[in-house]
């Protein structure tokens, strides 16, 4: 028989971890940074680039789409090729993917500081960002596709099933959540407007963890963790299983992101149940992860490298369980928007993606480089400094939330709220939030020791040509065999049943969401925003201020009493997009226009801790110095008219006009109260939208 | 048209169906994948991984 000789392309292997080794430093350091200002208002500095409003998404985007990313693609490359015999179908097509993928990390540390963001959760990059991901992203595809077409391997292995239910449908969540009318080349606004946003929002949110952060590491599972043990996955029949229950059921779990929302609740119990349901293939898969290495576990002791995958499948396995709980209503009420979800998360991308990577990193650098690690001791500490940091990031995170949720539900014995101050709730967690930066810190220190140990492994090191290996042709024979059997043969069906078993969940939930109007009652005294409250409400954006406060009151007797009436889906149908927000480091303020004069607005934003004492709140300064821009408001108000909110013509033709006589009646008011001179500066803008907010139901 | 149609479901009743739907097709797949003759084609992908030959993996595995 024919036996052909080739290479595999090591070297765009070797791209990828380096990238994910630097952008992973990277994405921490912003991580441990904006920890620290939580703990330590004054380390936002007082420089508008550097808030904690527009830090955070540039952590969650570089940790998630950046060391994530970049990893899933390195172990992907590397795997691929070995499972399917062959080389990259194009070594052209690699290299503009990993280059095109670093220019867009590098768009987004630009963009992001510069406060140029669409608002939504993990996908705040603006609309030309998104089209170069999307011409990536196919670039990718089309690699590789093609490299599956020329494989030698007849059957895919599992693991390229789960690349591939990844890549198609990372392409379909991309797509339809960042459809987006643009204004300009900076700003767009979202097509989907309130509850529809929402759902549309979470159901890529949920799913981006679900397709970019669990079933491309299952891939990598299930390649390195036999590779790691020396033996095979314990059961394969499980890991199929696995696969198709575990991509069919994930896409569902999205609206357990809006319990007790405006969501329907039809919606609500769809996600939670789907959630519950989740915890099946979820535990199928790390049983079958931990259990490969049965007879084996003896190996622990010494190797650095199964200690990183065994507990980055443990940790796996936790998350997989906790998500599901935190999806119960009952459960959820409490921990909803509190730091209880930031230790669910850091659970997730610290322990199994962050672990998982480490110890695919330890493995792959040997055999990339053709040199012994440095120091197995030194991978061994950052072991366990690695996972001291998780330990304590996650308790610290796990009291502040229960006590924020406690305290936030708290009655006294005469019925009022015990803490009707949402300071206090916050006072009470700040020395958490130091022990949480200290825990980031040691997480962060143990991914500097790997640092040193690779740049120690490799120094000196002749890079070695690429691997050569042999392997007999593709051979086009018919196939004998059960149906799942020939399945991994046909790369085309298998992708086509992937993707109707990834649709179905969206389309059940989302086309019933957008046809029916019943599930948006309409209410007639909600108005389209102003031009200057619209220019006011890309100000909150651009600062990033729902990355901290929430614009949802859940119909909970805890919220209602402090926050005023509970969010009903129909005052948010001209929110495009929707700011309901997923975390509150401060309070909600849906309810929060005409509670206060805009005096007191103005001195808030220009020094919180002169109305609110022991408030972590940064100082906007710059918003009663930056003047205001009207230059665009005509081109916002008309792409919202084009996305169906009721402006007439008189308001798009006039918008700057209209913009500048409500400036100027704010203006007058604060001049009326001893500060002159803001009718043109955004805080006016602000305080427009903030004094707008939650105040049409009551007209 | 279509949005009538789809007006008129009832979805307060989707997450039980779907429930049910989806644990019928789980027992299913559970069923079929734990069956006994589907042994040996197992064995040959798990270690696939391994095989660094280009061994023939196309010989006839279980029952149609």
């Amino acid at each position: 028989m024919t036996v052909e000789r080739f290479r595999y392309d090591d070297d765009i292997v070797r791209k990828f971890v380096w990238a994910t080794v630097i952008w992973g430093l990277v994405g921490m350091l912003v991580g441990v940074l904006i920890a620290f200002q939580l703990a330590f208002w004054k380390a936002n500095l007082g420089i508008p680039y550097l808030t904690f409003g527009r830090l955070r998404p540039l952590h969650t985007n570089a940790v998630i789409f950046a060391f994530a990313g970049n990893s899933f693609f390195a172990g992907m490359y590397y795997a691929s090729q070995r499972l399917l015999k062959t080389r990259m179908f194009s070594d052209k097509l690699s290299r503009i993917h990993f280059w095109g993928w670093q220019l867009i990390i590098v768009a987004a540390a630009i963009t992001l500081p510069l406060g140029i963001t669409t608002s939504k959760e993990y996908a705040e990059l603006e609309w030309p960002i998104d089209l170069a991901i999307t011409a990536v992203w196919v670039v990718m595809a089309i690699n590789y596709f093609g490299t599956i077409f020329k494989r030698r391997e007849r059957h895919l292995y599992v693991a390229i099933w789960f690349f591939i239910a990844s890549i198609v449908t990372v392409a379909v969540l991309h797509i339809f959540n960042s459809l987006e009318l643009p204004v300009s080349m900076t700003k767009s606004y979202s097509v989907y407007a309130g509850v529809q946003d929402a759902l549309v929002q979470w159901w890529y949110g949920h799913n981006a963890v679900a397709f970019f952060l669990t079933t491309p590491f299952l891939g990598l599972m299930y390649y390195f963790m036999p590779k790691a043990a020396e033996g095979p996955i314990y059961s394969y029949r499980l890991s199929i299983i696995h696969f198709w229950s575990l991509i069919f059921l994930y896409i569902w779990a999205g609206p357990h992101h809006l319990l007790f929302t405006s969501l329907p609740d039809w919606a609500q119990t769809m996600g939670m149940l789907f959630s519950l349901m989740l915890i099946a293939p979820s535990w199928g898969g790390m049983i079958n992860g931990l259990l490969t290495l049965r007879g084996a576990w003896h190996k622990l002791r010494e190797d650095p490298i199964l200690k990183f995958m065994v507990v980055a499948i443990t940790f796996y396995g936790m998350s997989t369980f906790e998500g599901p709980m935190l999806s119960i209503k009952s459960l959820n009420k409490l921990s909803h928007y509190t730091d209880w979800t930031i230790s669910h998360v850091h659970g997730g991308a610290l322990g199994w993606n962050g672990f998982l990577t480490y110890g695919m990193i330890y493995w792959l650098i040997p055999r990339l480089y053709g040199r012994e690690l440095y120091s197995k001791k030194l991978a061994t500490a950052h072991f366990w400094m690695g996972l001291l940091g998780i330990l304590i990031y996650m308790l610290s995170m796990y009291i502040a939330g229960v006590t924020q949720g406690l305290m936030w539900l708290d009655f006294d014995n005469e019925g009022y709220l015990k803490y009707p101050n949402f300071v206090e709730t916050v006072i009470a967690i700040v020395p958490l939030y130091w022990i949480r930066m200290f825990g980031g810190m040691l997480y962060l220190g143990g991914a500097l020791v790997m640092l040193y140990n690779v740049v120690k492994t490799i120094s000196g090191v002749t890079v070695p040509e690429d691997t050569e290996a042999e392997a007999t042709p593709y051979e086009r024979k018919p196939l004998v065999g059960s149906f799942h059997y020939r399945l991994e043969a046909k790369p085309v069906l298998l992708t086509v049943l992937a993707t109707i078993a990834i649709l179905i969940g969206g389309v059940a939930e989302t086309i019933p969401m957008m046809a029916i109007e019943s599930n948006v009652p309409s209410i007639s005294s909600v108005k389209p925003y102003t031009p200057l409250e619209l220019v006011g409400r890309d100000i909150y954006i651009r600062e990033g201020c729902n990355n901290c406060h929430s614009q949802m009151i859940r119909p909970l007797r805890a919220e209602v009493e402090r926050y005023g009436e509970y969010s009903k889906s129909g005052e948010f149908v001209y929110d495009h997009p929707h700011l309901w927000g997923s975390k509150r480091t401060g309070p909600d303020l849906h309810r929060v226009g005409g509670k206060y004069p805009n005096l007191w607005h103005l001195r808030h934003m220009e020094d919180p801790r002169a109305i609110v004492a022991d408030s972590i709140m940064p100082a906007y300064q710059w918003l009663l110095e930056n003047k205001m821009n009207l230059g665009d408001v005509k081109a916002k108000v008309n792409a919202m008219k084009h996305l169906g909110v009721p402006y007439d013509r008189d308001t798009v033709e006039n918008a700057k006009k209209i913009a500048e006589a409500q400036a100027a009646e704010i203006g007058a008011d604060l001049a009326a109260s001893g500060v002159e001179g803001m009718d043109d500066k955004e805080i006016t803008a602000l305080i427009a939208y903030l004094q707008r907010l939650g105040t049409d139901i009551k007209k | 048209m279509l949005k009538n149609i789809i007006s008129q479901g009832n979805y307060a009743i989707w997450p039980q169906i779907s429930l049910v739907l989806f644990l019928l097709c789980f027992t299913g797949v559970l069923i079929w994948v734990y069956r006994r003759n589907a042994g040996k084609h197992y064995d040959d992908m798990a270690n696939i991984v391994f095989d660094e030959s280009g061994r023939n993996t196309e010989e006839p595995h279980g029952g149609r």
